[in-house]
């Protein structure tokens, strides 16, 4: 299909249907048929970008504004954008420790928008959910904001393998190209439950040396010779024991 | 599940939790077997109050006591800087005292290495210091 479908009239011309209905499909649907796209409003319903919720104060919170990427979403059917800092007023958090939803909240006759907070997650009809904050009952300890994008869970996860020195791991992570990361730990529990160190040096006794490298199908882990250093060595934690895990992202 | 790959010489190398994505080198193979990864790395611990899995730096002077972990054993042979020594266990647990007097490196693992694996928790280096 042809877009736009509408095309220019000549003054004086009379409008037709046909061109009436052309204009409304591409303003709608980009000119597409109806049983192959949602409406532009529909699509857009749920848009948001240059949105992040960070800490401000003890019981305040902002969405700043960066001029170059201005906090912009979709409320209600509306387009909003930001051209300030967007910040949460004091005294709203109130009460013992619980989790506070924050909430975008347009008001009529403002292209811009405030924030709001509830103990509820459930959006009125004039907000859009943008995070979560815990209130410990006198302070903010913690935000999560939906919209940023979190490194998400790894392509690759070996699980825990026992390590010694003087060793060569190879591993197929499976990616069917470079990973982007490689992540190696070392733990000193077969659970994972000890502090985690890095594994990036380990020693011969005399030279340290990184410890992994990879290619598009294998991560290889080589172990130095070193009785107190070959697998790790770190102002943390030193080893030539324990256990690791590499985890690798696409 | 838990997962071992012995070398040529039939050896533990290592125990995994996942073994899909190992890749033997020449001569070793994979081998399956029941149970869960942290148990069969409780099959065989060394450490030194507490710490184990990483070198552990003591002071000169004392002595250092190593606490063996090895579950369902009546006795356990394990090598000390490569002599070998048979600790006596009761009720699976049992003690390895090393000389602190003067620095030096005592490097402990198992002496059977096709029964336990040597890495993990079962080898354990005490830096005197």
């Amino acid at each position: 299909m042809s877009y736009p479908l509408s095309s220019d009239v000549s003054p004086s011309q009379p409008t037709a249907a046909t061109q009436y209905n052309a204009l409304r499909a591409d303003a709608l649907r980009l000119g597409q048929a109806e049983a192959d796209a949602v409406k532009l409003g529909q699509f857009l319903n749920r848009y948001a970008r240059g949105v992040k919720l960070t800490y401000l104060a003890t019981n305040r919170l902002r969405v700043p504004c960066v001029t170059t990427d201005p906090p912009t979403l979709m409320i209600n059917g509306c387009m909003c954008q930001a051209a300030t800092n967007v910040d949460l007023p004091a005294g709203l958090f109130s009460g013992s420790a619980a989790t506070w939803y924050v909430f975008a909240q347009r008001t009529a006759g403002s292209t811009t928008f405030t924030l709001a907070v509830n103990t509820s997650a459930t959006e009125g009809s004039d907000q859009r959910i943008l995070g979560e904050a815990d209130w410990d009952g006198s302070a903010i300890v913690a935000v999560r904001d939906y919209f940023t994008t979190a490194l998400g869970a790894p392509d690759y996860n070996s699980g825990w393998f026992a390590v010694a020195k003087s060793t060569l791991y190879t591993k197929a992570h499976g990616l069917n190209q470079y990973p982007r990361l490689v992540v190696v730990e070392h733990s000193t529990s077969a659970t994972g439950a000890s502090e985690l160190v890095p594994i990036l040096v380990a020693t011969d006794g005399t030279n340290a040396c990184g410890v992994y490298s990879y290619d598009s199908t294998n991560i290889y882990i080589q172990t130095g010779s070193s009785s107190s250093t070959g697998v790790v060595q770190n102002f943390r934690r030193n080893s030539a024991s324990g256990y690791a895990r590499i985890t690798a992202w696409k | 599940m838990i997962y071992l790959i012995r070398n040529a010489d039939r050896t533990i190398k290592t125990f995994m939790e996942q073994g899909a994505d190992c890749i033997l080198q020449p001569g070793e193979t994979l081998e399956i077997a029941a149970g869960s990864f942290a148990d069969y790395a409780a099959r065989l611990k060394l450490s030194v109050e507490s710490r184990s899995g990483e070198t552990v730096q003591c002071p000169v002077g004392a002595d250092v006591s190593v606490q063996i972990s090895c579950p369902g054993q009546a006795t356990v042979a394990l090598e000390v800087n490569g002599a070998a020594q048979e600790i006596v266990l009761e009720n699976g647990l049992g003690q390895l005292v090393l000389n602190g007097e003067q620095p030096g490196i005592f490097e402990i693992r198992p002496a059977d290495r096709t029964l336990f694996c040597a890495a993990g928790e079962a080898v354990l280096t005490v830096v005197v210091g």
